[in-house]
């Protein structure tokens, strides 16, 4: 079961300037081991392979026993990517090369995610789809720094996963404070609330 | 008496054009077709993978499509180099740090100055919420603060037409603000702007174009 943060940051550039700090009061809040997302600006793929279903095969092989699906067909079915396989990766559009990216990134196992600007590019179904992905997967605790917190899918997630909305309000004192913790405001989130 | 309005001139002319990526089957565009006035502003909506940046980079000359025509003032940009090419339609990329080659900002504007031979004003760059020292390097902007340093570049060059693939985030106050004033000078600076995003925004667009 993932617990699902949506910190509201007061000033939106601190996901690209204060992100190792933003990383520290995640490590405060949930004491896990994270792996970290970034958008990325250049990477179009690994590469090494030219289609879509490549791409997974490759990437899922190599990550074996480290990945929550190592199955691609399973992994296909889950994410949903079964439209663009047949694609070369260079032709894939900036939304799907992200949402892939997003997808191959969740898919590696570690106690906790971190995601800096994952909604971004992405439609709302796709924001939706990799919502409840993240929530699918044994994920202890996810963190995502949002440049737009109101693209969070009003109904998500749809199942009975307990959600936590919280709100931190990071003021830039707090940030470089290291001794005061957030001030943090829990809301209880489910389906259709 | 009979009142007739003046039909507004066509700048930039689209005609049936297809166009698809190679091995692929499907057309990503199927004969699309529009006439846009100088001075209109454009946002262009659809889903992830229908083909918003595709039919930029078709309107800005970057890809040429299978079939159909594009032309702005009566002139096709399919023949023209790049650096003319820009001066007539720009396209600003969704991931528009790839177009930063420069290492400061007062390189990156000097840059643009030689490409359009015209100087910057300060008072726009003011305008755009970007930030005071010019020394700053580009790859340092923040998401938000890249995207409107590309729509500040795109100020200098002018172009006829100008393709803005991807707004980061529409509720941000400063990118509102720069929207709202490129929506407002559209008729000063007689360019036609397409704005393409994966949802609608409450900002008032002369037209809408839904892609599916």
């Amino acid at each position: 079961m993932s617990k699902l943060y949506l910190p509201h940051i007061n000033d939106a550039d601190w996901i690209n300037k204060e992100s190792d700090i933003l990383i520290q009061k995640c490590e405060n809040i949930e004491p896990l081991m994270y792996t970290v997302y970034h958008s990325f600006s250049f990477i179009d793929g690994t590469g090494y392979v030219e289609k879509v279903l490549e791409e997974i095969e490759l990437v899922l092989q190599s990550n074996k026993g480290n990945c929550y699906i190592n199955d691609p067909d399973e992994f296909i079915r889950r994410w949903q990517i079964n439209k663009y396989l047949g694609h070369n990766l260079s032709q894939l559009s900036g939304g799907w090369k992200k949402y892939l990216s997003l997808a191959l990134f969740t898919n590696l196992k570690s106690e906790g995610k971190i995601y800096f600007d994952a909604f971004r590019q992405l439609s709302d179904r796709l924001i939706d789809s990799f919502l409840k992905s993240v929530i699918d997967t044994k994920i202890s605790a996810a963190f995502l720094f949002e440049y737009d917190v109101s693209l969070f899918p009003a109904g998500c997630p749809k199942n009975d996963v307990f959600l936590r909305n919280l709100e931190a309000d990071l003021t830039f004192a707090n940030l470089t404070d290291q001794k005061n913790d957030l001030s943090v405001k829990e809301t209880n989130y489910y389906a259709g609330n | 008496m009979i009142c007739q309005s003046k039909k507004p001139t066509i700048m930039l002319e689209i005609k049936d054009v297809s166009f698809s990526y190679l091995q692929q089957n499907i057309p990503v565009i199927n004969n699309f077709s529009g006439d846009y006035a100088a001075g209109e502003s454009i946002l262009v909506v659809g889903d992830n993978g229908t083909g918003k940046s595709t039919l930029g980079k078709i309107i800005c000359g970057i890809i040429n499509p299978q079939k159909g025509m594009v032309s702005v003032d009566n002139q096709s940009l399919s023949k023209l180099a790049p650096k003319k090419r820009i001066h007539i339609a720009y396209y600003i990329n969704q991931i528009n740090q790839l177009q930063f080659l420069n290492s400061s900002l007062t390189a990156e504007i000097r840059s643009f100055e030689k490409l359009s031979g015209r100087s910057f004003s300060q008072v726009t760059y003011n305008s755009f919420f970007l930030p005071p020292n010019l020394d700053y390097n580009p790859f340092e902007l923040s998401v938000n603060q890249a995207w409107r340093f590309s729509l500040f570049l795109s100020t200098i060059i002018n172009p006829k037409v100008l393709f803005v693939d991807e707004i980061p985030s529409p509720t941000n106050e400063r990118n509102r603000s720069v929207l709202k004033e490129l929506l407002e000078s559209r008729g000063r600076d007689k360019r036609v702007t397409f704005f393409s995003y994966q949802r609608k925004i409450d900002l008032i667009f002369d037209k809408v174009i839904y892609i599916k």
